[in-house]
């Protein structure tokens, strides 16, 4: 029978080779790439969908910052009221002398309802939607619209925003959403300069309408039909981009167990999406998104998981043998006593000194991507004083993810209806 | 912009840049269990000349000493063991040898360490006769996985704590390659490990969970060593 620790050191040297390889790639990736920045002077007229579920108080933050946008072209705002039962109706309604356009749904049927309900109305050729919790930035649309010209022969089908969280300071969990957020962004940007980048969060994204009315909108059998309706427009050939310029602000959960909710949603809107759209993997009619993309979503998080379970045992195991003999055999702690250099040298494990070093490459990797794609002052002032949230999310936070994995994966299997419950006082955020 | 042609090159640059990285981390890797042989053989060399020098001085002290001496003798072997236990931390420091001659050359040095222990095992029992002394031999059979990090510790700690009372004489349950060691096993009956004999009372199962459980006052006390 094969022990334990043979099949662990069997899998860690499988991670070493597959985690040096993406550290390689990614930062070559980061190497080629630049900030992107076009001129301004594309300005077709736009229209903007904000799907309201019980939102009185968010709203009215999301219209002014909807109304104060900097663009040139043509603006029509719609707000669609999902049968709330507070007054967000009411609020949006007193928007109308200002140009915003209100539809009221009498029966609350989910956001992709809302969305398509209000698409149907839609005659500009791109549209945007934003989330009734969140604020965009004056000049984010202006920006994010200027990806759809392009120079060369691709088809830009949506384009995304950069996402900030307004709400970091009040607990660790969302300095840690801080950590992700930054993260995830960096992700989005260098997939993008791929190629590869194919979800369109729900809390800015400018779309193509002509494309997306002709894959049939937004899927209201989805749970994250924003990252459905990503992967519909990468499966009509099309690209989606990553607009660094167009910030949107919106807010993270700020208890455990809005987060959990929340990301259970959205690892099950993954899972749903992977198995409706099972014909692109390793579909060459898709190029590198159906041979390598699609299936590295799925592959991704199986090695990732295998990762963190190499990592924290090996980690662990240290740990533990230094407590137990700082507590038992304090004399035979003698780390200290090498007699030179060399004996340090010698001790040192393959395996174990590979895994620090390249855990401490990828750490370099992401910190100079933090200074690259958000310049060094951004680092000073949310990197360094978020540490201890760094360590939490290296060492805590993945098991959340454990967590929410094997939860989905059981809601999925076990075909479980999805409980959007009532509005939260902290918002149930669903970008 | 990087062209779609420029992205798929990436790819490529990755897997070299990946193989060149793991290629020199295997040479270097190499590079170090090459100088861990050197290291163990010079340590070996080193002990050798204290080894002749104790059955020197035994012998001397046999030969010319009108009373034997036991403290004299008593230590050299201490000092002799202290030497071999550096080698022994050595041995297991450098554990994870790599290139396959290196390994070889790794085993033998085990080999030599398992039957240096042995030598020193019999000289406290030619010691604990002349001398009618009780140094308590204990005999620890270990496996290679992390339990048996802590249980090693135990026994380690419990050497240090009782230094000229008690010797530890640890060996790995599944070093085939000495027939000496092979007929250790056999006369002690070690079928599995943790396999631990303190004196002439196997410890039940092997495993300890504290050191007050070892310790020579409670052994004493329960009648398992005298």
């Amino acid at each position: 029978m094969i022990e334990l620790p043979v099949v662990i050191s069997f899998i860690t040297q499988i991670i070493i080779f597959i985690g040096l390889y993406f550290s390689c790639f990614w930062i070559l990736v980061l190497i080629n790439s630049e900030k992107r920045s076009k001129p301004s002077d594309y300005f077709p007229p736009i229209s903007i969908l904000i799907p309201a579920f019980n939102e009185e108080k968010g709203i009215v933050r999301t219209l002014e910052s909807c109304l104060r946008l900097n663009y040139k072209g043509e603006l029509k705002i719609y707000v669609v009221n999902d049968a709330s039962s507070d007054s967000t109706l009411e609020v949006a309604r007193g928007y109308e002398d200002r140009g915003v356009i209100v539809i009221d749904k009498k029966k609350n049927a989910g956001k992709a309802a809302a969305l398509n309900t209000a698409l149907k109305k839609v005659t500009t050729e791109y549209f945007a939607v934003v989330d009734a919790d969140s604020t965009i930035s004056v000049n984010s649309l202006m920006r994010a619209v200027q990806f759809f010209k392009r120079d060369d022969s691709q088809k830009v089908g949506a384009v995304i925003a950069k996402m900030r969280p307004t709400n970091t300071s009040k607990n660790m969990l969302e300095r840690i959403q801080l950590i992700e957020y930054m993260m995830v962004g960096l992700m989005r940007f260098m997939s993008a300069v791929i190629y590869l980048l194919h979800l369109t969060p729900g809390v800015l994204s400018v779309y193509n309408t002509k494309l997306v009315k002709k894959v049939g909108g937004f899927d209201s059998d989805n749970l994250t039909e924003d990252f459905e309706l990503g992967v519909k427009v990468r499966k009509e050939g099309y690209l989606i981009e990553y607009c660094e310029q167009a910030e949107v602000y919106t807010e993270t959960p700020n208890n455990l167990s809005i987060f959990l909710k929340q990301r259970i949603r959205w690892s099950r809107g993954f899972i749903q999406t992977h198995k409706k759209h099972r014909d692109i993997f390793f579909n060459k009619k898709h190029g590198l998104f159906g041979i390598y993309q699609f299936p590295m979503n799925v592959l991704g998080p199986i090695f990732y998981f295998l990762a963190i379970f190499a990592i924290s045992y090996n980690v662990y195991k240290a740990l533990y043998e230094f407590l137990f003999k700082l507590i038992n055999t304090p004399d035979l702690l003698q780390f200290w006593q090498f007699d030179s250099l060399q004996d340090i040298f010698l001790t040192i494990d393959f395996q174990i000194s590979f895994l620090i070093w390249m855990s401490l490459f990828f750490f370099f990797v992401f910190i100079w991507g933090i200074i690259k794609f958000y310049g060094y002052n951004f680092l000073r002032k949310n990197f360094i004083k978020n540490m201890g949230a760094i360590l939490l999310y290296l060492m805590v936070y993945n098991y959340l993810y454990i967590y929410v994995w094997i939860v989905s994966l059981k809601k999925e299997f076990f075909g479980e209806s999805y409980d959007w419950g009532t509005k939260k006082v902290n918002h149930e955020v669903k970008n | 912009m990087i062209s779609k042609k420029r992205r798929n090159f990436l790819f490529l640059e990755a897997g070299i840049l990946t193989f060149l990285i793991y290629i020199i981390a295997l040479l270097l890797t190499g590079y170090l269990d090459t100088h861990r042989i050197s290291f163990l053989e010079n340590e070996h060399k080193k002990f050798e000349i204290i080894e002749e020098s104790s059955f020197a001085q035994t012998y001397f002290l046999e030969e010319f000493e009108e009373e034997y001496s036991c403290s004299d003798f008593k230590t050299a072997i201490y000092n002799k063991n202290i030497e071999l236990r550096k080698i022994g931390e050595d041995l297991g420091n450098f554990g994870s040898l790599f290139l396959e001659s290196n390994v070889k050359n790794g085993e033998y040095y085990k080999e030599v360490y398992y039957l240096n222990q042995l030598d020193v095992y019999f000289q406290i029992s030619a010691y604990n006769e002349k001398c009618q002394e009780n140094i308590i031999p204990v005999f620890y059979f270990f496996s290679e996985s992390s339990s048996f990090d802590v249980q090693g510790a135990y026994l380690e700690q419990f050497a240090l704590n009782n230094r000229n009372e008690t010797y530890v004489f640890s060996f790995d349950i599944n070093f085939n390659n000495s027939y000496v060691i092979t007929s250790l096993k056999e006369s002690l009956e070690v079928t599995s490990s943790p396999f631990v004999k303190v004196g002439n009372t196997t410890i039940s199962n092997g495993w300890i969970s504290s050191l007050n459980e070892i310790s020579i006052e409670f052994l004493r006390q329960r009648g398992e060593i005298q």
